[in-house]
């Protein structure tokens, strides 16, 4: 699942995994974690500022639902947001603007966990 | 006050060049040293016996009257912001530093004021211009590099490649616009001189750039700077990409001291439970959503010029966004 209320970031991240990975959209945090609940996807790309609930919010509220959940983080304040992120639960923080080689290299690593 | 203790206060606040007033437990100016009529745009008589409260912001007035208990308690309290209304009839931050006196059985407030609009003006422009850049104009990139990427790993059909390059080319003029948006905010915070603009013309102006049809009605002179064109760019293109309107009609006329201008869509009205947060900083919402500045700079440069906007339902659809700016020739 990719979280992101940016439409032209959340389509760009679509395209580049879409052939290799079923991606599911979430524009804002309270939407993933409905969408969370639903489909339990294996990897979660969150955003951090977004309308609604943030991504902090967001990732509190999945580990609260799966414990396991592996979320990875995606922000422009790698340093500070990045950090309310890991302490929140996310499992690592890739920072703005990113590759698709870094984005495919991390979904990667926790999906073989 | 007794004339003693008033006449020790005089001596030293007239010399002052910083507003100086005192009050009494009611909260009733009992002095106020030329400084402070010169910001009120008042003379000493009219001032007296005036309650202080009158000049304070409404969203200030429980900030105000909580230092005032508690200085008049004996406790000492911190030097605080607090928004005054000056003689342009305009809310400015001030830097209140005070204490209480008792002389005689009674107790007054004594307090001076320390103009800080450019220092607030400064950390709004700071926050704002960090914002933009670390989140909007940097998501604005990231988009443009990975279109790129995507541009040179699969694009080997060229009709896709040319949605692609739409993509990329709409995503740049995001970030221009961020920049312009930012531009036009230093001109809100710290603009020019306020001066007599027509609104009929700016209207006009900027309905040129619009491919829907903007019909206007009446006639304005008021109290603002080329500011305003922003206002009316980011109202119409707000009714176009939020309300997808087909239309827009905008009335204006003269109520009392102030020119009333509706601008009407018939697009998407606003969910009810948005309504009170469409113009704060960095909001936005549904699929439409763009920086979260342009309403949140609608109404900086609206209360720059002294007036005030709010947004009401239209009949049968969509939304009327209601300004009203002080009038080039009002009587106060």
């Amino acid at each position: 699942m990719v979280v992101e209320d940016d439409t032209a970031v959340l389509e760009t991240v679509q395209i580049m995994l879409s052939d290799r990975y079923d991606v599911i959209p979430a524009t804002n945090g309270e939407e993933a974690v409905r969408i969370y609940k639903m489909f339990k996807p294996e990897v979660v790309l969150m955003d951090v500022m977004m309308p609604v609930m943030d991504g902090v919010e967001a990732t509190k509220e999945i580990k609260k639902i799966d414990p396991k959940a592996k979320i990875i983080g995606l922000t422009a304040y790698a340093k500070k947001k990045g950090k309310e992120l890991l302490e929140a639960g996310a499992v690592e923080v890739i920072e703005k603007p990113f590759t698709r080689k870094q984005l495919i290299e991390a979904i990667e690593k926790y999906l073989n966990e | 006050m007794s004339e003693i203790m008033l006449e020790l206060v005089r001596q030293f606040g007239d010399t002052l060049p910083l507003p100086l007033v005192a009050y009494n437990e009611k909260g009733e100016i009992v002095y106020s040293n030329p400084a402070f009529q010169e910001m009120a745009g008042r003379n000493p008589e009219e001032l007296i016996g005036k309650s202080i409260v009158d000049f304070v912001h409404p969203e200030d007035v429980e900030k105000l009257k909580d230092a005032m208990k508690r200085r008049l308690a004996g406790e000492s309290v911190k030097p605080h912001v607090l928004r005054l209304e000056n003689k342009e009839g305009v809310y400015k931050p001030y830097l209140i530093l005070g204490g209480a006196v008792e002389y005689m059985g009674e107790k007054f407030v004594i307090v001076s004021l320390s103009d800080m609009t450019v220092f607030e003006e400064q950390k709004l422009m700071l926050l704002i211009v960090n914002r933009a850049l670390r989140h909007d104009v940097l998501n604005a990139l990231t988009a443009v590099k990975m279109y790129m990427e995507i541009v040179k790993e699969y694009c080997e059909d060229g009709e896709e490649a040319t949605t692609i390059l739409q993509k990329l080319e709409m995503s740049t003029e995001r970030a221009i616009k961020i920049i312009k948006n930012l531009r036009d905010f230093e001109e809100a915070v710290v603009g020019s001189k306020l001066e007599r603009i027509n609104v009929r013309e700016v209207v006009e102006a900027v309905a040129k750039h619009f491919d829907i049809p903007i019909t206007v009605e009446g006639d304005c002179e008021v109290v603002a700077d080329r500011g305003l064109r922003t206002v009316f760019e980011n109202l119409f293109q707000n009714a176009l990409q939020h309300g997808r309107t087909d239309r827009i009609e905008i009335k204006m006329k003269r109520v009392g001291d102030f020119c009333e201008i509706r601008v009407a869509d018939y697009g998407i009205s606003i969910p009810k439970e948005i309504k009170d947060r469409i113009f704060d900083k960095g909001f936005t919402y549904g699929e439409a959503a763009s920086t979260g500045q342009g309403l949140y700079l609608v109404k900086k440069l609206v209360e720059r010029y002294g007036g005030e906007i709010w947004v009401e339902d239209n009949n049968p659809k969509g939304s009327v966004f209601v300004i009203r700016l002080r009038a080039w020739d009002r009587k106060f």
